[in-house]
């Protein structure tokens, strides 16, 4: 009687394969897709920022060239702040993070 | 985006979250310095004069670097179809063997219970095969399906560097045609994709200064946009701190869909 159990189910089991066949291979390409969606903004964002650069410059140089310097130069300072300000967030986290697992 | 940043946050261990964050943070903010010399060294040496020419040999020269990435995109997709082709007939195969070991695995059951109450006796029967069906799909996940993953996300992230580097290269040239005195050196591989996902994760499109100074979203919106970047496993194997098998085989779709299917009225 164990053996006709074993064998009512192996017809189940032949037909595993067929029932899951599209879920694990979207399993996967789901994974996939993720990763070259990632690549696909991060290349258009790369291209598309240096396009804006050149079109923006002729507009900048066109209007006053020294004025648009000095503001570029004060966002590059802007920028280390900013650099320092995450150091320190970073710092403050992993500190807070270390003495959460301490616990 | 808002949703995967809660997940991540809520699930990912503290130190991963730190660690993704602060490294996507800082290629954006490398990104961004970068750009700020580019464009100063526009606005110091270029020549009005000299921007329709550029803006040409720009366009053509963005054409082909559209041209790889979608190159890198069909080969992704390629890989995605073979892996899972490969994780199908995997499966197919144990199912097979599953079930040629199935007869005699019943015959060596150890049952409790009375042949004369048949029901009861086929129901426990059914229940200790099944048990014996599930670990043995278990031990599948753990092993072919890991060992295949493991190999084929290690193909994957050799594929994807060499062609993300290539079409940095590409990028740095366009770079150069810009602003022709600014040259740096290529970063070593390892880091070319993660340049690419800061990127995209950013908020490098658009106005530099609603970046920097805060107009748009600043430094709080960047880090929120880069936390649902860091959230999505891509970028947590990308960044060499989860395996791209544990990614996959971790899906929710693939073990669910597996159990589900064995258990119909689920």
């Amino acid at each position: 009687m164990r053996v006709e159990v074993a064998e009512q189910m192996i017809e189940s089991i032949h037909e595993l394969p067929e029932k899951t066949e599209r879920q694990i291979k979207s399993g996967v390409m789901k994974e996939i897709n993720r990763l070259a969606e990632a690549i696909h903004n991060g290349i258009r964002a790369m291209v598309s920022n240096l396009e804006h650069q050149v079109s923006s410059t002729r507009a900048e140089l066109e209007a006053n060239k020294y004025a648009a310097i000095d503001k570029y130069n004060g966002f590059r300072q802007k920028l280390e702040s900013i650099r320092a300000e995450l150091s320190a967030i970073v710092e403050q986290g992993a500190e807070e993070v270390a003495a959460t697992e301490d616990h | 985006m808002e949703s995967s940043l809660e997940e991540f946050l809520v699930s990912e261990p503290g130190f991963i979250k730190l660690r993704s964050s602060q490294k996507l943070l800082n290629t954006y903010i490398d990104e961004l310095q970068e750009v700020l010399d580019i464009k100063l060294s526009m606005l110091e040496n270029a020549k009005l004069g000299d921007f329709q020419r550029l803006e040409k040999e720009f366009a053509e020269r963005k054409a082909n670097v559209l041209k790889k990435k979608e190159y890198i995109l069909e080969r992704i997709g390629e890989k995605g179809i073979h892996v899972g082709e490969r994780l199908y007939n995997s499966f197919a195969r144990r199912c097979r063997s599953i079930a040629r070991e199935l007869p005699g695995v019943a015959r060596e059951l150890d049952v409790d219970g009375s042949v004369f109450a048949q029901a009861e006796y086929k129901r426990t029967v059914a229940n200790l095969l099944e048990d014996w069906i599930r670990s043995e799909i278990r031990h599948w996940l753990e092993t072919d399906a890991e060992d295949i993953l493991e190999v084929e996300g290690t193909r994957l992230q050799q594929l994807v560097s060499n062609q993300v580097e290539d079409i940095l290269g590409e990028v740095q040239k366009l770079k150069v045609l810009i602003a022709p005195e600014f040259s740096t050196e290529i970063e070593a591989s390892e880091s070319s994709l993660e340049r690419i996902l800061a990127a995209g994760g950013s908020l490098l499109l658009g106005d530099l200064g609603g970046v920097i100074t805060g107009g748009a979203f600043g430094i709080k919106g960047a880090i929120l946009q880069l936390g649902g970047v860091a959230a999505a496993n891509t970028a947590l194997w990308a960044l060499g701190l989860l395996n791209p098998a544990t990614a996959i085989i971790a899906s929710a779709t693939m073990t669910y869909t597996v159990w589900k299917a064995l258990t119909p009225d689920a």
